[in-house]
């Protein structure tokens, strides 16, 4: 029957193809054999065209056994083509392998930046007495001899200026400007530019003429608070400051405070916390006391209420202010700040992510 | 202040605090913690504490029998000394100040000295030595050492040394006492301090009173100077004693032993807190001084030997020719000193003005003793106790004692009222912290005397007060001795209102920064003039009167004179890739008010380039500035074109200055010049192999002037298209402008425009710019005709700025 030797050929043929498509290396390969399909010579093509002229009786099975024949090409074809698309995208995954780890072990001067660490303890202590109900309160680092002393009840010759060894500026009158000694001018400015009540925080730079050490630079950072309102009395002053320091340090950190004199409070007081490398059990750091001294507090003085023009018959007020450096010291367990200044990058890398 | 507890407790019972039983082991003793916990609520601050231990068992009092050389020794001898136990003992000594009769200290095989030192038998030039005859310092009587410590004649052979001499283990406070407190800065002050605390009973020594007579010819004294000067004379000084074992307690408290005279006037010093001074009245012209104000110029050399300039500001003691003899309160001259051979002498007491003693000890640079305690404030009543005391303990007999002058106010009474106690302190039980006012209670223990008004007290400080004025010094004193620690704590929160805008843009800002891959600086506002020049300043700064050093001697006037010292110090540390910022002050003498230099906080930026261009670099920061902060537009101006003196002047033609509508500068960026990377002079200084550094400065302010930001706009839902423009740009027309012109022209529409493509010929006055638009409408798709028109417009834009768009 030459529709039976038509049709085994025809398989012949569709087997070669399938199997020389699965043997097919690239996409284009596979092009040419589904070209080779579309052929009009194809054996499939010519056995369609044969059914035209067969006897009606036949066609049926026929075309079914030809329909099967092109389902088995489409399928070999298809399943070569899925192979070839597998292998070609395992093929760009082989070649764009890449491993993560060399982009973790890049040089540790690359990448984000950082703030300085002064800046985050800065930020953490006003967020503190953001917390308590306090403006943060700013002012110039060049300040009038009147504004860092007089005001603050210091006067010329009084011995806490020379405690306050103070860098004074070839500018205006002999001793009339100066780098501030301490962030106190802030407040005089806020109590002449506010009237009470006054809730704020005042952080600042500040400088003095001291020779520089493992603890101190000769500009370094402090932060006051300071409260005038009606009413305000020591029992307040306390309170804020362990409430301040548990915040700050945590519940386990206790305040206390001692008798001191500043010329611009009365009563004065130095404030020391527990230690916070031995937690209060005595160490070197603390000389074995168990506490370490943070700062200096009182009730506002009423001579420096006098000198703002705020009448401290009516109004009281306190203040406490510390060192914001010798904090991010501790913090930091940095050995000697004579490093800041330098701004040396191995030093401010190390600053990244710290909070 | 260095003091003692055993001299403490001459004048306050300490029983209260276990004191009495046994002798003090260590420092760590729980009393000892108890008065150190003490005098640290009271204010006097314990810095330190060192036991002194006496550690003189076994060293007796013997007496030397015999002294024989040793053959071939020529620096040591070999002695025979009785210590009691009956027989000759041998000791070699090495000491020649001492004789056959001598009594000395002999420590005994077995002792260990309080410097530690253990002391055996031993064989020395083959002679046996059983023990040590010791000196002052090795019996820890003095620091001075001049050979063996020659003991009285009566004193009894074999007596324990420790006993004879009164010593014990005592315990050293090192206390820090405030301005505020003159009272405390002597062991009696302290002791009626610590006294009036506890709550314990307190007594003042008790010398001999001295017969006070009307001077024949009173002193000349200037009460403006001095309101109290009493003086005593005294003959037979050169037999003046002084007790070792107080010798020791000086030694304890840090001063050194001089002459039995010197030594007790500054025993009564540290005691009772009066200065007093010792005049050779052999040397003395007339017998006599007088108190006045110096001479303009007048000379004095002092007791250190140096020559001093006087003024009239400064009180000057003048001998009785009327020639200055001592800077009062502060130093005595050296030609009246009394010396070993001094027989009689002229004993001053007196009270001299706090300010003018402060003022010239300060223009001096001469801090004494005395010119601390006069500065502070000395009782001007207690100059006949301190003669009295003197006598004692000299066991010299006062001559002629007189006071010249005797001026002194007394303490003006203050008016206290009870409320305004309460309502400062603020403690929860008002009339406990009344208490302290009242009659025998803790104030009046340390002298302030206290009457009750009606609703308060009138209250009168003692004389060694001063620093008690007013109501408010009081009310301290109310809550000093009620404790600290006892005031109740009251929490109080302020009305809660936040950071300002400004506060929290600057934050945001550095955030930002630091995310960007900058590092924030230490400000250095105080640089050298050259590290000024370096940046661009050559005048205007602000100088320090008195610098540290010249590397810190001035005001910086812009950030980049001390970011420069950042970079260098980087790149000589092989670190090359700085990125920094800063946000600080800059300073210049110009332009300031109120009296003050003019002082602006700026941010700075400091970019290490990828490629050679930091202009490009830092150009890109500024973008992502202008973008965060929603400044307003910038516009650029030529660096040379501009008032730069404020500003660092950088690359000449890599920088530009960025000013604001108005016109004023408000920053400049650009690229560093090579010299100013490196350090160099010359202005073409090769960078090597180090990158291209973009810079930027500008005023913290302006950034932050871009207000609100507006309601956030939806993106449109029809299809955008990009438009693409290419320009030829005439030389002096900027990118911005262009730019400007072009956003304009296509209005609305143009979501998007930005340079694509940027090319300048070289030796061409123009150059090429393209910018691509994304157009994009809320209202439609762009067609054709719209584009067409929009091109028209940007053709007709760029004609206007003297620039050409090229058409395709």
């Amino acid at each position: 029957m030459e529709s039976g030797a038509g049709l085994e050929e025809a398989t012949r043929w569709v087997e070669e193809l399938s199997s020389r498509a699965a043997g097919a290396a690239s996409g284009a390969e596979l092009a040419k054999l589904r070209e080779a399909v579309g052929d009009r010579g194809s054996p499939l093509s010519a056995l369609y065209r044969s059914m035209k002229v067969m006897d009606p009786a036949l066609r049926p099975e026929f075309g079914r056994r030809l329909q099967e024949l092109r389902l088995r090409l489409d399928q070999a074809l298809e399943a070569a083509s899925a192979a070839i698309s597998a292998r070609e995208r395992e093929a760009t995954f082989g070649a764009e392998r890449d491993d993560l780890g060399a982009y973790l072990c890049r040089s540790r001067y690359e990448g984000v930046g950082s703030l300085h660490l002064i800046t985050m303890t800065r930020m953490e202590l006003e967020d503190i007495f953001i917390s308590l109900g306090y403006a943060v309160a700013e002012g110039p680092e060049v300040e009038s001899e009147w504004n860092n002393f007089e005001a603050l009840n210091i006067p010329k010759f009084h011995p806490a200026r020379a405690s306050q060894d103070s860098f004074f500026l070839d500018f205006g009158e002999e001793e009339s400007t100066l780098l501030r000694t301490h962030t106190s001018p802030i407040e005089i400015r806020l109590m002449q530019a506010q009237k009470p009540p006054i809730y704020a925080v005042a952080p600042g730079r500040v400088y003095r003429r001291d020779t520089p050490d493992a603890r101190h630079t000769p500009a370094f950072h402090q932060i006051e608070a300071l409260v005038v309102d009606r009413g305000i009395s020591f029992s307040n002053l306390k309170a804020t400051i362990e409430s301040f320091t548990s915040a700050y340090f945590g519940p386990s950190i206790k305040a206390r405070l001692r008798p001191a004199y500043f010329p611009f409070t009365e009563p004065s007081a130095e404030f020391e916390i527990t230690c916070t490398i031995c937690s209060g059990t005595g160490c070197r750091t603390c000389s074995g006391t168990g506490w370490i001294e943070l700062g200096g507090a009182g009730m506002v003085h009423p001579k420096v209420f006098e000198a703002v023009g705020i009448d401290h018959r009516v109004y009281s007020g306190f203040a406490f202010g510390f060192g914001i450096d010798r904090l991010a010291q501790m913090r930091a367990g940095l050995p000697d700040m004579r490093v800041l200044p330098e701004n040396d990058l191995r030093i401010l890398a190390q600053f990244r992510g710290r909070r | 202040m260095r003091i003692t507890l055993q001299w403490l407790q001459e004048f306050a019972d300490l029983s209260s605090l276990g004191f009495g039983g046994d002798p003090v082991g260590s420092a760590g003793d729980r009393r000892v913690a108890a008065l150190v916990d003490a005098l640290n609520q009271l204010g006097m601050v314990v810095e330190g504490v060192e036991i002194a231990p006496a550690s003189l068992d076994g060293v007796v009092v013997a007496e030397v029998v015999e002294i024989s050389e040793i053959e071939g020794a020529d620096r040591i001898r070999l002695t025979g000394v009785d210590d009691g136990e009956g027989r000759l003992r041998p000791v070699v000594c090495g000491a020649w100040n001492f004789q056959v009769g001598d009594k000395v200290p002999l420590a005994r095989p077995g002792s260990t000295l309080p410097n530690g030192r253990e002391i055996g038998s031993r064989k020395l030039r083959g002679m046996v030595s059983e023990g040590m005859l010791c000196s002052p310092v090795e019996v820890g009587v003095s620091p001075e050492s001049g050979g063996l410590l020659i003991l009285d004649s009566s004193a009894p052979v074999g007596e324990e040394l420790a006993s004879y001499l009164g010593i014990a283990t005592d315990v050293v406070l090192d206390l820090a006492i405030e301005a505020n407190r003159p009272d405390a800065n002597c062991v009696m002050g302290v002791a009626r301090d610590l006294a009036a605390w506890l709550r314990a009973p307190f007594s003042e020594p008790e010398s001999p009173p001295v017969k006070l007579v009307e001077p024949s010819r009173p002193f000349a004294v200037d009460a403006a100077a001095c309101d109290r000067l009493v003086t005593a004379e005294f003959g037979g000084v050169e037999g003046a004693t002084f007790p070792l074992r107080l010798v020791r307690r000086l030694q304890l408290c840090g001063m050194r032993s001089i002459s039995p005279v010197v030594d007790a006037s500054n025993y009564v010093m540290l005691e009772i807190g009066q200065p007093t001074h010792a005049y050779d009245l052999d040397r003395l012209a007339a017998g006599a001084i007088a108190v006045r104000s110096a001479a303009p110029g007048e000379r004095i050399t002092t007791l250190d030997g140096t020559e001093r300039t006087l003024g009239p500001e400064d009180i000057c003691i003048a001998g009785g020719d009327g020639a200055p003899i001592g800077i009062a309160g502060v130093m005595g001259g050296s030609d009246t000193e009394i010396t070993a051979g001094t027989t009689r002498m002229l004993l001053e007491v007196a009270h001299f003005d706090r300010g003018r003693i402060a003022r010239t000890s300060k223009r001096l640079g001469l801090r004494s003793e005395a010119s601390a305690r006069f500065e502070r404030g000395v009782d001007p009543s207690i100059a006949e106790q301190a003669i009295a005391r003197f006598a004692q303990l000299t066991g010299l007999e006062p001559q002629v004692a007189c006071v010249h002058a005797s001026t002194y106010p007394l303490p003006e009474p203050i008016l206290v009222k009870s409320e305004q106690v309460v309502a400062a302190i603020g403690h929860d039980d008002p009339q406990a912290l009344l208490s302290m006012l009242e009659p025998s209670g803790p104030l009046e223990a340390i002298g302030l005397s206290c009457e009750p008004t009606d609703g308060g007290f009138t209250v009168t400080p003692p004389l060694y007060r001063p620093d008690i004025t007013g109501p408010h010094d009081v009310i301290e004193e109310v809550a000093r001795h009620f404790g600290y620690a006892r005031v109740t704590s009251r929490m109080l929160r302020g009305p809660g209102a936040g950071l300002t805008p400004s506060q929290r843009f600057e934050r945001q800002l550095r955030e930002l920064l630091g995310g960007m891959g900058f590092h924030e600086t230490w400000p250095a506002t105080l640089v050298a003039p050259a590290e000024q020049a370096d940046a661009g300043t050559t005048s205007g700064w602000v100088t320090l009167s008195d610098p540290i050093s010249a590397l810190e001697s001035t005001l910086r006037v812009t950030v980049l004179s001390g970011l420069l010292r950042a970079l260098r110090h980087n790149i000589s540390r092989r670190m090359p890739a700085v990125n920094l910022f800063e946000i600080g002050p800059v300073f210049s003498g110009a332009g300031g008010s109120g009296g003050l230099p003019r002082e602006v906080r700026r941010l700075a930026v400091l970019v290490a380039a990828d490629g050679g261009n930091g202009l490009r670099a830092i150009g890109s920061v500024l973008a992502d500035l202008r973008d965060f902060s929603r400044c307003p537009v910038l516009e650029l101006a030529e660096a040379g074109s501009i008032d730069g003196s404020w500003w660092p002047s950088l690359h000449p033609t890599r920088s530009q200055a960025l000013l604001d509508s108005s016109g004023s500068v408000v920053g400049m960026a650009g690229e560093l010049l090579g010299s100013q990377v490196t350090g160099t002079a010359s202005p073409g200084a090769e960078l090597g192999s180090l990158p291209r550094y973009g810079y930027l400065e500008i005023d913290l302010g302006y950034l932050d002037s871009g207000g609100e930001p507006g309601r956030i706009a939806p993106p449109s839902v029809y299809t955008s298209s990009d438009l693409d423009f290419s320009f030829v740009v005439p030389a002096g027309v900027g990118v911005c402008e262009l730019h400007s012109a072009v956003r304009e022209a296509l209005g609305l529409v143009c979501q998007d425009l930005f340079v694509f493509d940027r090319y300048t010929p070289e030796s061409s006055g123009e150059s090429y710019v393209g910018l691509r638009a994304r157009l994009e409408s809320p209202e439609g798709v762009i067609d054709d005709a719209i584009t067409r028109e929009l091109i028209e417009s940007v053709a007709a834009a760029a004609a206007r700025l003297g620039s050409r768009l090229r058409r395709g």
